[in-house]
């Protein structure tokens, strides 16, 4: 099985990615899970800058109690070149409060989020290894913390293959250049159709989509060039790799004519914009971004991506040097439109087989940043919490801890690796074995580590 | 946690399912000494007359396989122009040649001198390089900061390529450049030989400072230089003995040390944004200690603004202040400024005295002489490396910097016998480079000449171009390699007689024909039955659908309008950005590590942060959009219409002019059909009436350009 499938994998790079087969034939020579999957698509909701946990997710009674008060000072510089800081604690600005179904503890920031936690399993306990945005960005897309390597998404089109030929298997919605821009959704040394094809919401979503003439004219043209083509082919001995490429050109057709409508929300009902917070006429907001997320999905698309960034990388969540208060403008952008994302894929029967992630690169300091009653909290790898939902996902669960104070975790730690190992399971595939070969290594999305979370798995 | 190792690149995994490593650690092949077998003796005139062809001839007759016959001379001639030269012949050009009254051999072998002349070679060739030494314009870390200076390496690799240097010197000018310059002939050659150092200087930048992550600096060195000259994935090494090859952790860092010992140059870093170690691009400590003079004081006004506004500095500053008010009172009133004089000092020391100018000139001052030392710079500096204080280096226990463990000398891995790198007093780089382009070594002309035939056949002798461990592929043709290598070495490791070998054998000039039996027997031509076909490389299109046109600038390219660096500042958060759109062939595009170029990307483009082996081809839909829609892609199918409208002569005549420029032939009967019916068509269906006749002939160009026989050679 392991070798066949080996084999099998690297047919499909070649098959699918590389030399794309008339489309007919494309879904059969489609990769197969390792075993049955039980989700079918993702959602990520990446939340930029990294969110702090204390002030969302994971309530410490003892910051508050203890607020303003030392815990020493830290071992080593956060900052090369700069002294060492005292550390005084500080209370989360928001209020915690129970999930009714389940009790599980959310901030004030995310009360419509808080609503639908019962659906999510929760991780309290996610810990990363690096404490800069883009090390720690592009690990939690690529695993690694230095090196550009094939992102999450990538690595599950590659896996998996794709429903929709005439459509991406990997979009990324971004209205942003985020931290790492395009490397973190880029195939890298994965065959470049599994790279993320970018999103903007906005005019021109995906580059070069519009046609520079009449439709009709552009058919005409291209019915000439497959005309050339096939000459040339039939003198060619029917060189595949020749077909190969002149299919890319009736998908790029097909994706001419179909992303437009898959990214159009003018058919949606009142009532489905108004559960995510959009309105008629918005095609932008993160609340239409949540939509077309689903719209994507629901046309087969694998893997969709939303990056929450306000504006370029300083818009964001990072609250280093800058007032946690800030969050609140972040929070109430997204809190809406993702639980009514939760509540419509429910409604259509997709939340079954849709897996939601939640999740930031870092977490933030229990202590102010720059000493005592400051306003910033510096970024915190050690500890920080995101969430599941959706395919496969026990609802209503909490796994792992940190300490009293959100410093370390205390209980099953998850680290990032083990986070992609557990979205890669959902979705039917072994982390240990979704391999290539590249540069005289076997690469894989966990390099030599990862365990699947199995308390979290439905 | 184990930062270290997920900080590093992936381990080999599937340990357990491969054959394990054989102990003999000399018995594998590659480490082998190089032979010189003698070709076998062939019975078929057409395949007796060079060494190469009675070696595949034998092969053809031991797997039973029947090679196709030759290809035509116009499809000779647009192989060899697109292989030598990156471009495809003009008509003209393609015309002389279809009509040579000389016999096949003659008429080739001069085309193939007329190419290798041309000053294309250079750039096509250079090119290949340049996919090995991973070649950029920035260097990849968080603010992915431009090097100015770049493109003189770029420029040489070029020019030596065209200048035919042996490749063992082009390999140690690369490798110790510097340490040469002081025995070159003329100044002009010492600075060319610092400038080959940037080979090395090129490795890849992490992370957001200057110093933190050294060790992925050098392991991209020793990557490069492992996988792109020895053929051997040295950076297995870093954290545990290689799995497969006789390689140990000793091995590794016995050549990390010789680049620990190197002074790597930086254009700067996101915590401190200004350049250091540059090289004053000539030999003699006198210069490289006024531009360390030069540096430190940059460095040092750099810091000074980076950390002005720290709430642990405040204090200090309002002191320095307050105490600076009190002076000036005291001395109004003729009082004794003697304590008052102790205590200035002590605040003008803080932290070492490094806010001393903050302190006495303000932040203004130090901004603007920063700035003046910028625009002042002592010499035309070198993106190359330097000398660094040379020691040997202790393993890094698991790959982590952190934790070291026993101190281990340079030196060449053992079982490539041995051979000491620190006795020197340097850093043993000249002893490295005397090594690794030495003719007894047996893997740097095995992987050259491997190179060399990979990019003529489109599969290697060996087919893993950058791994001839035991991870890699075995050698489909052993002794063909060997005698290849031999032959190179005995020519003055020439690089144009590399190719005149190759390209004159019978084998190179098969044709691209796929016979049933032979794709069943040998589906990817590893015994060399015909001349498979092969779609363009990302630069080749972009050059063609330029040439064709007749918009391409053949003339060199030089450096890229980047601003200054004293006058932009680039972060995580602004990292830097541009395209810089040129007409000039795409060699000379900038290109940058952390975004890829728009065009190259698409196209499979050479990965800047990593030593390419072998360009892959993937064929996908954003590709096609972008062939269909692109400005870039209108512009060029406008501007060739509107050359082919100026075309004396009928549609028809025109139309032939088309397909000779862009295929190197006459359109077909049935073409000329399909072309007349979509200019008919096209301006029946257009509800646009203006300029109906351009836009229709720039969609038939724009087919034409896009079309699979515009983009293949064969």
């Amino acid at each position: 099985m392991d070798l066949s499938r080996r084999d099998w994998l690297k047919t499909a790079a070649l098959g699918a990615g590389a030399l794309a087969a008339p489309s007919g034939l494309r879904a059969d020579a489609a990769p197969r899970p390792h075993f049955t999957p039980r989700a079918r698509h993702v959602i990520v909701l990446y939340m930029s800058g990294g969110y702090s946990h204390i002030d969302t997710f994971d309530p410490k009674p003892r910051l508050i109690r203890e607020h303003d008060q030392s815990i020493g000072i830290e071992e080593k510089a956060a900052v090369s070149g700069q002294p060492k800081v005292e550390r005084f604690l500080k209370a989360p600005l928001w209020e915690f409060q129970p999930n009714r179904h389940c009790g599980a503890e959310v901030s004030d920031l995310f009360p419509h989020i808080r609503g639908q936690m019962h659906e999510a399993a929760l991780i309290r306990s996610m810990h990363a290894d690096h404490r800069d945005h883009g090390e720690a960005t592009l690990q939690l897309h690529t695993g690694s913390t230095g090196f550009a390597l094939p992102s999450l998404g990538a690595w599950l089109s590659y896996g998996l293959g794709t429903f929709n030929p005439n459509l991406p298997s990997h979009v990324v919605i971004s209205e942003h250049r985020p931290y790492n821009g395009p490397q973190i959704w880029d195939a890298n040394f994965l065959p470049a159709i599994h790279g993320g094809v970018q999103v903007r919401p906005g005019a021109e979503p995906i580059p070069h989509l519009k046609a520079r003439q009449a439709t009709e004219l552009q058919d005409l043209e291209l019915d000439l060039l497959q005309r050339l083509n096939r000459r040339h082919l039939k003198s060619a001995d029917n060189d595949p790799g020749l077909a190969g490429r002149m299919a890319t050109f009736d998908t790029a057709r097909g994706l001419r004519d179909l992303a437009p409508k898959a990214l159009d929300l003018s058919g949606e009902s009142r009532a489905t914009l108004a559960l995510y917070g959009s309105r008629p006429g918005d095609n932008a907001s993160y609340a239409a971004q949540c939509i077309m997320a689903r719209r994507l999905i629901e046309r087969g698309v694998r893997f969709v991506e939303i990056i929450d960034a306000v504006g370029a990388c300083r818009d964001n969540w990072d609250a280093a040097h800058r007032d946690v208060g800030s969050h609140a403008k972040y929070a109430k952008r997204v809190d809406q439109p993702i639980a009514g994302l939760i509540q419509d894929l429910k409604s259509r029967g997709l939340l079954d087989e849709t897996l939601l992630v939640f999740c930031t690169e870092f977490g933030r300091t229990p202590w102010a940043q720059d000493g005592k009653g400051t306003k910033s909290r510096n970024h915190h790898p050690s500890a920080f919490s995101c969430w599941l939902a959706g395919g496969g996902v026990k609802g209503g669960v909490i796994h792992g801890a940190t300490d009293d104070i959100g410093h370390l975790v205390a209980e099953d730690p998850v680290h990032i690796h083990d986070f992609h190992a557990t979205i890669l399971h959902l979705m039917g595939l072994d982390h240990e074995r979704l391999t290539f070969r590249h540069a005289g290594s076997d690469f894989r999305l966990t390099n030599v580590f990862g365990h699947v979370v199995d308390e979290i798995i439905a | 946690m184990v930062i270290a190792i997920s900080l590093g690149i992936a381990v080999a995994l599937f340990g357990e399912e491969l054959p394990a490593p054989s102990t003999g650690s000399s018995a594998h092949w590659s480490f082998r000494p190089v032979a010189d077998p003698t070709p076998p003796g062939v019975a078929a005139v057409d395949w007796s007359r060079s060494g190469i062809d009675r070696f595949l001839a034998a092969a053809h007759k031991a797997n039973n396989i029947a090679p196709v016959g030759p290809a035509d001379r116009r499809t000779l001639i647009r192989r060899a122009a697109f292989d030598l030269t990156g471009l495809p012949p003009t008509p003209a050009e393609a015309d002389a040649f279809a009509d040579d009254p000389a016999d096949d051999e003659t008429a080739f072998a001069a085309l193939i001198d007329r190419l290798l002349a041309s000053p294309h070679y250079g750039e096509r060739w250079g090119r290949h390089w340049l996919d090995v030494a991973r070649y950029a314009d920035t260097q990849g870390d968080v603010g992915d900061f431009p090097i100015p200076y770049a493109w003189r390496y770029r420029n040489w690799v070029i020019d030596a390529f065209n200048r035919d240097m042996p490749y063992d010197a082009f390999l140690k000018r690369q490798i110790a450049g510097d340490l040469m310059a002081e025995t070159e002939s003329s100044p002009e050659a010492a600075a060319e030989s610092i400038v080959a150092t940037g080979y090395l200087a090129m490795a890849r930048r992490f992370g957001n400072t200057k110093d933190k992550d050294m060790h992925l600096t050098i392991e991209d060195t020793l990557d490069a230089l492992g996988r792109g000259i020895l053929g051997l994935t040295l950076r297995c090494a870093r954290c545990h003995d290689h799995k497969f090859d006789p390689l140990s952790m000793a091995d590794y860092y016995g050549l990390y040390g010789v680049f620990e010992s190197v002074r790597y140059p930086w254009m700067g870093a996101s915590d401190a944004k200004s350049p250091s170690d540059l090289s004053p691009g000539m030999p003699g400590r006198e210069h490289r200690e006024k531009v360390d003079e030069y540096f430190r004081l940059i460095t040092r006004y750099e810091y000074q603004m980076n950390n002005h506004f720290r709430p642990w500095l405040k204090p200090t500053l309002d002191a320095y202040r307050d105490v600076m008010k009190r002076m000036a009172v005291a001395k109004k009133a003729g009082g004794d400024l003697t304590a008052l004089e102790k205590e200035r000092g002590r605040h003008l020391k803080f932290r070492g005295g490094r806010f001393r100018e903050l302190m006495l000139h303000g932040l203004e001052w130090i901004k603007k002489e920063k700035r003046r030392l910028g625009e002042n710079p002592p010499y035309e500096f070198a993106f190359a490396v330097s000398e660094g204080r040379p020691r040997d280096t202790r393993v890094q226990v698991k790959g982590d910097p952190n934790n070291l463990g026993d101190a281990t000398p340079r030196r060449a891995p053992e079982a490539l016998g041995g051979d000491s790198f620190s006795g020197s007093g340097f850093s043993g780089r000249l002893e490295l480079a005397d090594w690794i382009a030495g003719a007894d070594n047996p893997l740097t002309a095995r992987v050259m000449v491997n190179r060399v035939w990979a990019l003529h056949f489109g599969r290697g002798l060996v087919s893993s171009l950058d791994n001839f461990g035991a991870q890699g592929a075995t050698p489909d043709h052993p002794e063909l390699l060997d005698w290849l290598a031999t032959r190179f070495v005995e020519d003055g490791w020439s690089m144009k007689q590399l190719h005149r070998r190759i390209m004159l054998s019978r084998a190179y000039r098969l044709a691209a024909d796929r016979p049933e039996a032979n794709l069943a027997a040998d589906p990817g031509n590893r015994w060399v039955w015909h001349h498979p076909r092969r779609r363009l490389e990302a630069e080749a299109i972009r050059d063609t659908m330029l040439f064709v046109a007749d918009r391409l600038d053949t003339r060199p390219g030089r450096g890229h309008p980047f601003r200054p660096w004293h006058s932009r500042r680039y972060s995580l958060n602004a990292p830097f950005n541009e395209q810089f759109p040129t007409l000039k062939r795409s060699v000379y595009l900038m290109t940058q590590r952390l975004f890829r170029h728009p065009f190259l990307g698409l196209f499979d483009g050479p990965d800047t942060a990593n030593a390419t082996a072998q360009r892959k081809t993937t064929s996908n839909p954003a590709q096609a959009l972008y062939l269909m829609n692109s400005e870039f892609v209108r512009t060029q199918s406008l501007v060739f219409a509107d050359r082919a409208l100026e075309q004396d002569g009928s549609p028809d005549d025109k139309l032939q002019w088309i397909w000779r420029r862009a295929y190197g032939r006459d359109a077909s009967t049935e073409e000329r059909a399909f072309a007349e019916a979509h200019l008919k068509a096209f301006k029946a269906t257009a509800e646009k009436r203006a300029h109906l006749e351009r836009e229709a002939w720039a969609s038939l160009c724009r087919a034409v350009l896009t079309s699979n026989e515009f983009f293949h050679v064969e």
